[in-house]
Parts: structure tokens; sequence; C-alpha cells
């Protein structure tokens, strides 16, 4: 199997299942088992916060993974049926509670390459807007969003409201700094363990520190015990965090040369692609910041979820770009933003490679893409006999 | 084991699985005669847009899906869910919607078969490089002398499906299996309880799978036309009662018409453009003849001018009548009954079998249409 959905969830790094294997204690508890487990958190905290940049005097609030952290991003700090600008793009995490809690939403206008058109923001009439999100990277086509320069932007112009960045995709895939972020005015910034080869279950919500009177209330989303200094109530998922903290050891050490090994890979699978293969149209930027990982494809006259599972079946797997458990057909929201038809954008699938990709997957993936491609586009263009005449042992029984 | 299941082994195998057994049982048998299985969930309706629900739903449902989906791990073979909700609602709900709002009674499954189970899917499922289509239908595909494939009754008489399926045609016949066409019902069941695949007393679909409730809610709830009353009225044109909205009559229908009558009356015609049901007894039901649209014929080969002998079944579980089908040509035909008269919804398939049956006892499926609002050509 040759996995290329790594932006659905990363493979695991073995280090960190190895180092989540023995755990054992409540880093709450008085005693000995209890001091200890407060000293692995300790040490694992003290891993991700240098990894992600995380200033001493910033909230690290460890979540059970990126959706709690980005609805804490919204419900923390907003009410209900006030007015918050989001891009167009944002997670079903951000926009659900948003609409649960009746908020008027604005949308930003993008640019061609399907970023934020900073300048056309920072124009709008934001008097009463109490939230401005935007991600920090599309977890479909990988494009890096210029959160910094909006916030310092709308900051300049005296916007006083919450900035806040989903930035799940982002650690280990692209430079990220917490630090650079709050400086430039950012609220609050969500992030995921499983983006990078850490666990499932758990993220963190970065909060920004409080450096004046006029600090943003936050509103906790799970309250109870005193954990966290009440950010967010409930035991701390000790095995898990100790293992994203095993992994952000790694990434500090070697992050910067599996990007650009893996930047390299992915630049050398589209070049492979559209040689072998007409009617590709790149989604993913070819200029500006972009995640090192991520190729996002327009494949014409092929149906996105078909193109999925003939894949599938050829052992190769790749995404839609939303992971979707009742079948039912998504459309490429990025592809619809940079106006291309609704046929168009459910033809759109997303390759995004592991921190394990190889060569030789690269090359198995070119030639399985390729047999798929072209078998649905054959029989698309003879369908209009409604089935495909031929003899009972077929002549495309390559396939299954 | 019946015979077209022989030499599978290696094809490649979309089975269209319902989260019902007899699919269940369709993709266990061919997995295990070593085909290479590929599961297929058809996601046509959303129940929770569309305002069913789901767990009163008699298929489709994502209680089902997660039926079909333990039967594909458990026999180790792939599964997905394809949304089908778009062609569904226009091949489909759609023309459905529209006939029983002109006073017809419609079989949504025949269209769903012959659209989207047996265009769509078989489309898609060809571009994943697949050789066949299986579903779970109670009916058969045997080679004929003259070497085509004919369309044949399920052997299990009490299942036979074959009514549902008499608009396929022989290039689709082809590439099509119907893995326990052969089976009775009992070993359908038995297979899977033998295989530990726990749907095994999973009771039967009876219903149509996107109505969770009363057919004429669903009418009015996706039409938005109000059910508007009108007369019910005898033969002579006299006003007997009131009914609540046409669409909520079939012709030949005799219960919960309101009205006392020393005999019991029926409902022998819906005029839509009047708004009128039109109600009279037994022996005015009966006609000597119907008329058909859009005539199919499983076989090329079908004369398209001379009249033919068949056993025409009306609806599904229909015995079926002696008939001599006239073609008119232009997808029409008059079929008129050679021995008994009989009565005929209009909307409703009339599907036309061999007069005679095989060696086996199976009934050979020669094609069928639908049954015309018109009583003369």
């Amino acid at each position: 199997m040759i996995y290329l959905d790594a932006n659905s969830t990363s493979r695991i790094r073995p280090a960190a299942l190895e180092s989540a294997a023995s755990f054992f204690g409540n880093p709450s508890s008085v005693h000995a088992a209890g001091r200890r487990a407060r000293a692995s958190l300790t040490k694992a905290e003290n891993s991700i916060r240098s990894f992600l940049d995380v200033p001493k005097d910033a909230e690290l609030v460890f979540t059970s993974g990126g959706t709690e952290s980005c609805n804490s991003l919204v419900l923390g700090f907003t009410t209900p049926e006030q007015r918050v600008l989001i891009s167009p793009l944002e997670h079903p995490a951000i926009t659900e509670p948003l609409s649960n809690r009746n908020a008027k939403i604005e949308l930003m206008p993008l640019n061609s390459d399907g970023r934020i058109d900073v300048r056309k923001v920072s124009e709008l009439d934001l008097s009463d807007i109490q939230l401005v999100c935007l991600m920090l990277a599309s977890n479909e086509s990988g494009a890096v969003q210029p959160v910094a320069k909006l916030s310092s932007v709308l900051r300049g112009k005296g916007y006083v409201g919450a900035i806040v960045s989903d930035a799940s995709q982002v650690p280990g895939k692209q430079d990220f700094s917490a630090a650079k972020l709050f400086e430039a005015g950012v609220s609050a910034i969500a992030v995921s363990a499983h983006k990078h080869g850490g666990p499932v279950g758990v993220g963190a919500l970065l909060i920004a520190p409080c450096k004046s009177d006029s600090c943003l209330l936050f509103r906790p989303l799970i309250s109870g015990g005193p954990q966290q200094n009440r950010y967010r109530a409930g035991t701390e998922n000790l095995p898990a965090i100790v293992a994203w903290g095993k992994v952000c050891e790694l990434l500090e050490v070697n992050s910067t040369a599996e990007r650009e090994h893996v930047a390299a890979l992915r630049d050398s699978l589209w070049s492979c692609l559209t040689d072998s293969i007409a009617g590709l149209t790149r989604l993913t930027p070819s200029t500006g910041p972009i995640l090192s990982n991520t190729l996002q494809i327009l494949v014409e006259g092929c149906r996105a979820d078909d193109l999925v599972v003939g894949l599938d079946l050829e052992g190769v797997c790749i995404s839609t770009g939303s992971a979707c458990a009742s079948g039912k057909q998504e459309v490429s929201r990025v592809a619809m933003e940079l106006g291309h038809s609704a046929e168009q954008a459910s033809s759109v699938v997303r390759l995004s490679l592991d921190w394990d990709f190889t060569q030789e997957h690269l090359d198995s993936v070119v030639e399985k893409f390729s047999t798929v491609v072209g078998r649905m586009r054959d029989v698309d263009s003879d369908s209009d006999s409604a089935v495909p005449a031929g003899s009972v042992s077929g002549s495309r029984g390559a396939g299954l | 084991m019946s015979n077209e299941l022989k030499n599978l082994s290696g094809q490649s195998v979309v089975v269209a699985m319902s989260g019902g057994v007899d699919s269940a049982a369709a993709a266990i048998l061919l997995n295990n005669v070593g085909a290479k299985v590929v599961g297929v969930s058809m996601q046509v309706w959303d129940y929770r847009a569309g305002g069913g629900n789901a767990s009163r739903a008699t298929c489709c449902s994502p209680a089902d899906f997660n039926d079909a989906r333990e039967v594909a791990e458990k026999a180790d073979f792939p599964f997905y869910v394809f949304d089908f909700e778009d062609s569904f609602s226009e091949s489909v709900i759609n023309p459905f919607v529209k006939s029983y709002l002109e006073g017809k009674t419609p079989n949504p499954c025949l269209e769903c078969n012959r659209k989207v189970k047996f265009r769509e899917l078989r489309k898609r499922a060809s571009g994943l490089g697949a050789d066949f289509v299986a579903t779970g239908h109670y009916a058969q595909v045997k080679d004929l002398p003259s070497g085509e494939k004919g369309l044949f009754t399920g052997a299990d008489q009490n299942k036979d499906q074959s009514y549902f399926l008499y608009a396929m045609k022989e290039s689709e016949l082809q590439k099509t299996l119907f893995p326990v066409g052969a089976m009775e019902k009992p070993e359908v069941r038995q297979l899977l309880s033998d295989t530990g695949i726990s749907i095994a007393e999973k009771p039967e679909s009876q219903d149509i799978c996107f109505v969770a409730g009363r057919v004429g809610d669903f009418i009015e709830k996706h039409s938005g036309v109000i059910a508007a009353p009108g007369p019910i009225v005898n033969v002579a044109g006299k006003i007997l009662g009131q009914h609540d909205g046409i669409h909520n009559y079939t012709v030949g229908q005799r219960k919960g018409l309101g009205i006392s009558n020393p005999e019991p009356l029926y409902v022998l015609e819906i005029d839509a453009e009047s708004n009128c049901v039109r109600v009279g007894e037994k022996q005015e039901l009966e006609r000597s003849e119907f008329f058909v649209e859009n005539l199919s014929w499983v076989s090329e080969s079908v004369s398209h001018s001379e009249p033919i002998e068949v056993l025409a079944k009306l609806r599904y579980r229909h015995q079926g009548v002696r008939s001599l089908v006239h073609p008119l040509g232009d997808g029409q035909a008059r079929v008129e009954f050679i021995s008994d008269w009989s009565t005929v919804s209009p909307g409703q398939a009339a599907v036309f079998y061999e007069t005679e049956t095989d060696q086996d006892g199976d009934r050979r499926v020669l094609g069928g249409g639908t049954i015309s609002a018109n009583v003369s050509h």
C-alpha cells in the first residue's frame, strides 16, 4: 500500500509509538506515579513548545485534537449572533460551531492563486466584527495563507477583536512559529499532532500572551477540574502527549531536511504525472509558500470519488480532500472558489505525501494513476452506448 | 451453486450491496469462487436531508451500509459507498412523483434498476475495470440455444424478482450476474449463517426504499403539491363521496374509499385533469385489453411487427395471464388477453414471459412495458 493521504492523518513515527507504550499516572496526583507523570508531561510540553516556537508566556492547552482546538478557537472568543469574518476555505471544525452559534459569517475575498487578498480584506468594515479566522494553510491545496501579514495590517488599522488561525496542517510541512504569529497580533492558533507523524487524539490550542489590560476573554469549551490553568478541564492524555513530544524532538532536528526531501518528491510527482497524463490542472499554487507535501489536482473527465476507489483498488491511498464516511460526492471548495465548474470541482483529488514517501512509491503511483485515469476516460468516451458491449471475459479485466 | 458462478475465479465483479441478506450472499458466493469482489452500496437518498426516518427506512440507510461493510470486512474484500443521489433523484424520484400526480401507480424499483443500477453503476464499475456487475436479485441469466443470454425467473418461485428486470438488454446480461438466482431463500440465509454473518436473519425489505411513511405524504412533501380534494364518482357520473387527493389512490384499490355500497367498490380510473376518482364494481374494472408504452425487449432479435403470445404479469407477484402482444411501433403495444379478462393499474409494468417454462421449470423474460392510462390507442 502506498499512502498519499498524510493531510488526513500521517503515519505515526515508530519512536513516538515506543515512547507512549509504557505510560501510567495522572499528572495531577500527589504520589510518586503522579509526579512521574507530571515530569513526563512537562518534558513533552517543553519539546512541543520548542518545536512550535511557543513563547514561555503563551498558553499551550492540550486538547483532544484539531477539531476541539478549532472549536475552541471560534467558540472561545465569540458570543452568539455576532459578525465574524472567515476565509471561504475553512474546515467544518471552524464553520460548523460558528453556524450553530448563529454567527453572521462574512467571507474574505480570494486572489486567483487561492490565497486571500489582504488589501481587499483590510478595506472591509471591521467595526463590529468579533472574530477574524484564517487557516494558516489549506488542507486541500496546501496554499499557505498570509496570516501574519493580515493580522499586522488589521491591528495596524486598529482592529481589536480576536484573530485566530487553524494551523493544523502546517507544523512539519512549512515554517511554523507561534511566536511570530503572536507578534503579528494573532490571538490564538489550533494545532494537531497526527498531521505530522504524532498520534491521533491530541492537539493543542496556543493562546497569545496577555500583554495589556485589554486582553481578550477566552471562554473554555470544557469545564470541570482545574487542569491546564482551567483553560481545559480533564486529565491530560499523557501517552499521546508524550508521543507527540517525541515527534517534536525528532522534527526539531530534521524537519527542514525532511520537508525539502518531501517537497522535491512532490514536485517530481507532478512533473511525472503531467508527462504521462493529459488534462491535469494543478490547483496547488506554484508560487509562494505551500505545504511541502501537498498536490491538489483537477483530473478532467474523471469523477474524483471514482479515482479514489480506482487507485485504492491498485493499492494507492489518495483522497478528494475531505474524509467522508457517508460516500456523498464532495466538491472541492478550493476549485469552486477558483472559479471552476461544479463538474470540474468534483474531479479534484488531493495527493498528500507522508514523511516516509519514497522514489519507488512515486514511480509506482505515476504508473497506476495513468492506468486508472486511462480506463475511466475510455469508459466515459464510449458510454453513449450505455453498456460496453463485448465478450464475457471482457477487455478491461486487468483492472481490479 | 449456479452454473454461471463457475469460471469466475480471478474475474473482477462489482457487487451492488444494499445491506440486505441477498446481496450479501451474492458477494459471499462470488468471493468463495475466487472472484475479485468489490462491494458497493449505493447512496441514493439522504434520509436526514430528505426528511425520511433512517431507522424506519427499508434500505440504503447508514445502518444498512454498516451491515454491508461488516460483510465485506468479514469476507475481506474492499467495500465502498457510491453517491448516486443526483441521478437517483433525476431518474427515479422525480418521475415517480410526477407519475403519481398524474394518477398513476409507478414502480420506482424498475427505473432504479434500468437507469441507476444497470446503467450508471455499470459505467462506474467498468471505469474501475470490473468485468461484471452482480446484484442479489432472484433472477437467472442462462445461455439460450441461439447463443444469446436469456433472462429467467429465480429458482425460488416465492422470491422471483425477474419482474423488476424486464428492461434489461441482452448485451447487459452478458455483463451481469445474479448469484443467488439459482438458490432458495432458506439456502441463502443458511449460507450467511454458516459464514458467521450477523444479518442472516435480517427481515426482508418490503417497501419503497426512499419512502419511510405513507406514499401520499412523501409525494406532497417532495412536490410541494397540496392535496386537492375532489369528487369520487360512479360510472354514471354521480358523486358518491370526496377524495383527499388523487395521489392517495390506485386503480384497483378497494379499501379506504369511505363509501358504503351494497357491492364492494373499486377505483376504476383516476382522472388527473378533472381531479376525479371514478369507482365501480369489480367487473367494470376488468378489461379485455390494454396498452403499454416504453416497450422493451430483452433480445434484439424479437420481431417488432408480428403478434407474440406471452404470459403477462401485470404487477409483482401476479401469476400472469396469457396474452397476445401486438407491437404498434414507437415503443407502444396493444396487449390482448387471450382467455380471462383482467384488471390493470396504469403506471405499473406489464412484464412478458414465455408461455412455457424451460427444463428446470424457469420461465424466460421476453420484455415488458409501462401500462398506459389510455384505454384505446
